[in-house]
């Protein structure tokens, strides 16, 4: 019985090691930090295996105790990452960081590839936790809602206005990236 | 009829599928009439799948992987030597009847093993009378879970969000057997509640009426005109004292906050106390 139980943990939980260690990261922002808070969440899973529902998400399960952990070991960090009010939700920043990303000039020099990475950098905690919650480890609004202890409304708000500013940043990449194109033309005509 | 403003606040759950089936088709609908609504449906689904396509999937360090693995190996060894140590426990009646017999004897002239249910009723009826002050007061749980840290072998952990009516007030180190055992104590309203928790090696739980849930026993008595539910699970004894049963039941969220479904055994607010 034990057996067939530590079976499915594994089937279950290890391969969500991935998202939890991302989850991790999003969290504390340090790697480190990200592999112990992993490594306490499977230990945590794996004493109250037993209450996890089969069927339900297990993924959603497991960051669910993350964000616990988090709760647990670093209050005050944890409320600034995780409030839904602390950073980036009123309109006056919103419009500030859409201006900023519209004329950043220290960001235009990237290849698409990193520059997905770097805006997503520059989003504000609360917009990046709901963008990457959504588009990277595909939840629902309401898993979401739920994970982050928040309204399914705020959940939309975050989620639309961080693509937005995604959009924008990436935006700022492109132009630049056609601008330096056009001229390194220009110079090869002109020689 | 759906308009257009609308329309643009629903595209990102339409395009999320996370639209009732009349919601999608009032969209589909629209963008069918709507060409403007329509290339901007266009544009949003190709930065969609353009985004969800580029974002980063976080990949975890192999030696995490490893370092998991190996947690969970020991883990999962240490339940089953734990599980075998007690069927290799269970010995014969006979066997029983006679280490009780030569436990009385040696027994006979020494105090008895004091009891975990009367110390939380004694230290909660001390605290009450203003005999036993806190060690530390504060009503933030993370405060509280760090001062003790320092101080205990075992690990607790407390819900962090705030609770409707349970307010903690703070805690005291009780010692207990020759081991240290947490107390804490929550203000309910107009009602005082306390838990005593430590580890479960030697507790002897006393109760009248017991109930089992899941894989654990809930016991409840009554004790020196206060109520307690007393219980052991993962190897750390837990009692609970207060006036009255409902009051101790609720005070399950001081650990597990308000996500009961989630950790607290099924049918455990279902039965009558």
């Amino acid at each position: 019985m034990d057996e067939e139980k530590d079976r499915l943990f594994e089937e279950l939980v290890l391969p969500c090691l991935d998202a939890l260690y991302g989850f991790g990261l999003l969290l504390t922002g340090r790697s480190s930090e990200a592999e112990d808070l992993v490594q306490d969440t499977v230990l945590r899973a794996y004493r109250f295996f037993r209450h996890y529902q089969q069927g339900t998400n297990c993924k959603a399960w497991l960051f669910t105790i993350m964000k616990h952990i988090f709760l647990n070991q670093a209050t005050q960090r944890a409320r600034e990452v995780l409030c839904p009010y602390l950073s980036g939700e009123s309109d006056a920043l919103w419009e500030d960081l859409m201006n900023q990303a519209q004329g950043s000039s220290d960001l235009r020099h990237e290849v698409f590839s990193q520059d997905i990475q770097k805006a997503l950098d520059h989003l504000p905690n609360s917009f990046r936790l709901v963008v990457v919650l959504k588009d990277v480890e595909g939840f629902s609004y309401d898993e979401i809602a739920k994970l982050l202890d928040c309204p399914m409304g705020t959940v939309m708000s975050r989620l639309s206005r961080g693509r937005n500013l995604l959009r924008r940043f990436l935006q700022a990449y492109g132009d630049q990236s056609a601008e330096k194109h056009i001229e390194r033309q220009n110079e090869r005509r002109r020689a | 009829m759906l308009d257009c403003q609308t329309m643009g606040r629903l595209l990102h759950p339409y395009l999320d599928g996370e639209l009732s089936a009349r919601e999608a088709l009032d969209i589909q609908a629209h963008l069918e009439r709507c060409p403007d609504c329509a290339a901007l449906y266009r544009n949003e689904k190709l930065f969609l799948d353009l985004l969800k396509g580029a974002l980063p999937v976080p990949v975890a360090p192999d030696g995490l992987r490893q370092r998991v693995r190996k947690v969970v190996e020991a883990a999962g060894q240490e339940k089953r030597s734990r599980q075998r140590f007690r069927l290799m426990a269970v010995p014969s009646l006979a066997l029983t009847v006679v280490a009780l017999l030569v436990i009385g004897i040696l027994a006979l002239g020494k105090k008895p093993l004091q009891d975990l249910v009367d110390v939380a009723v004694n230290t909660h009826q001390g605290y009450l009378n203003d005999n036993l002050p806190l060690d530390i007061k504060s009503s933030d749980p993370a405060q509280v879970v760090r001062w003790f840290e320092k101080r205990i072998n075992f690990p607790i952990s407390l819900g962090q969000e705030p609770v409707k009516n349970l307010r903690l007030r703070g805690g005291r180190l009780v010692a207990f057997q020759g081991k240290n055992a947490v107390f804490l104590t929550y203000e309910m309203g107009q009602h005082r509640l306390s838990l005593l928790m430590t580890t479960a090696e030697g507790v002897n739980l006393s109760g009248a009426e017991g109930f089992k849930l899941e894989q654990t026993r809930f016991y409840q008595s009554a004790n020196h005109g206060f109520q307690t539910l007393s219980w052991i699970q993962e190897g750390l004894a837990y009692v609970i004292v207060s006036e009255k049963q409902e009051l101790n039941k609720q005070a399950c969220m001081i650990c597990h906050g308000n996500d009961r479904q989630q950790h607290i055994p099924k049918g455990f607010y279902d039965k009558e106390t």
